[in-house]
């Protein structure tokens, strides 16, 4: 009966973990549309949803790095989705225009993006940290 | 020892045989080429896995068979009811690990493709230490078990130490 139990934990928090992932991912080519300005600002949305029958939290953060550590800007989101629910994540990255100019284009930038899922009352998890280079 | 339980022994062997080391001897073959190159890429070596998930499976097999031949009472079938639980605590943090056993549930690999690195990390210990209790009480629960074995295996009239 215990066993059961925790097959059945085992189940619904990977299903929930995986769900609420792969739905945050973005669908298809997403291009960046700055609002020009000083600061420019880098607007970013995601849609997680939540398949699962655990609720979940998701975090995500996101952050513009040049030169391998220089951090240019960074913003990060919590957001609790109950099961079989949704909630947007809304981010922005700030960065003074002179900055822009300069790093855009640069083939050493690079963003950083993390998101990580916790169910099952914050007891497993699943993060995944992303690099991705290139300035354009 | 009634005369079902060897046959049920045999049984058992032979399922946990074809399950734990059958199917996983057969899986590289049956992989897709591009699962098999994207668990290449991230450091994950599924022979690796697949062999222990292959030792354990025939180390349990062998315990199930040896258990069914001998006595309930005696010494050697607690500590194989002992080794089949703690083979079966290791399986889960062969699985869970992904074949790491010092990472006890907490798996993180790499992945990098056309300039993009992933960072995948898998908290999941609770679910070891869910196990560890597990196991901890079905160990306590075999001990009884023996125990209760070796008093109904006494002569009649004689005193258990």
């Amino acid at each position: 009966m215990v066993e059961l139990a925790g097959l059945a934990a085992f189940v619904l928090g990977m299903h929930t973990l995986i769900g609420v992932y792969s739905s945050a991912l973005p669908s298809g080519e997403q291009g960046l549309e700055p609002t020009m300005g000083d600061p420019v600002v880098i607007p970013f949305t995601l849609h997680p949803r939540n398949v699962g029958f655990l609720e979940a939290t998701i975090t995500v953060s996101i952050s513009m790095v040049a030169e391998g550590d220089q951090v240019l800007a960074t913003d990060s989101a919590t957001v609790t989705i109950p099961a079989g629910g949704a909630a947007p994540v809304d981010l922005e990255l700030r960065i003074p225009a002179g900055q822009f100019q300069q790093h855009m284009g640069d083939p050493d930038l690079s963003w950083v993006t993390d998101i990580k899922v916790t169910t099952l009352y914050d007891l497993i998890s699943f993060g995944n940290t992303v690099t991705a280079s290139g300035g354009s | 020892m009634s005369g079902n339980e060897r046959p049920r022994a045999v049984a058992a062997a032979l399922i946990t045989l074809i399950l734990f080391v059958g199917v996983p001897y057969v899986l590289p073959s049956i992989i897709p080429a591009d699962i098999a190159e994207l668990l290449a890429q991230s450091g994950v070596d599924i022979q690796e896995v697949i062999k222990q998930i292959m030792i354990l499976g025939a180390f349990t097999a062998a315990l199930t068979l040896v258990k069914g031949f001998i006595g309930k009472a005696s010494r050697v079938s607690l500590l194989i009811s002992v080794a089949l639980n703690v083979a079966s605590l290791v399986f889960m943090v062969a699985l869970l690990g992904v074949g790491d056993l010092g990472s006890l549930g907490l798996t993180s690999f790499t992945v990098t493709a056309e300039g993009t690195t992933s960072h995948i990390v898998m908290d999941l210990r609770a679910f070891i230490y869910f196990t560890v209790i597990i196991v901890g009480l079905r160990v306590v629960e075999s001990y009884m078990e023996w125990s209760d074995a070796r008093v109904a295996a006494m002569p009649p009239g004689r005193i258990p130490p």
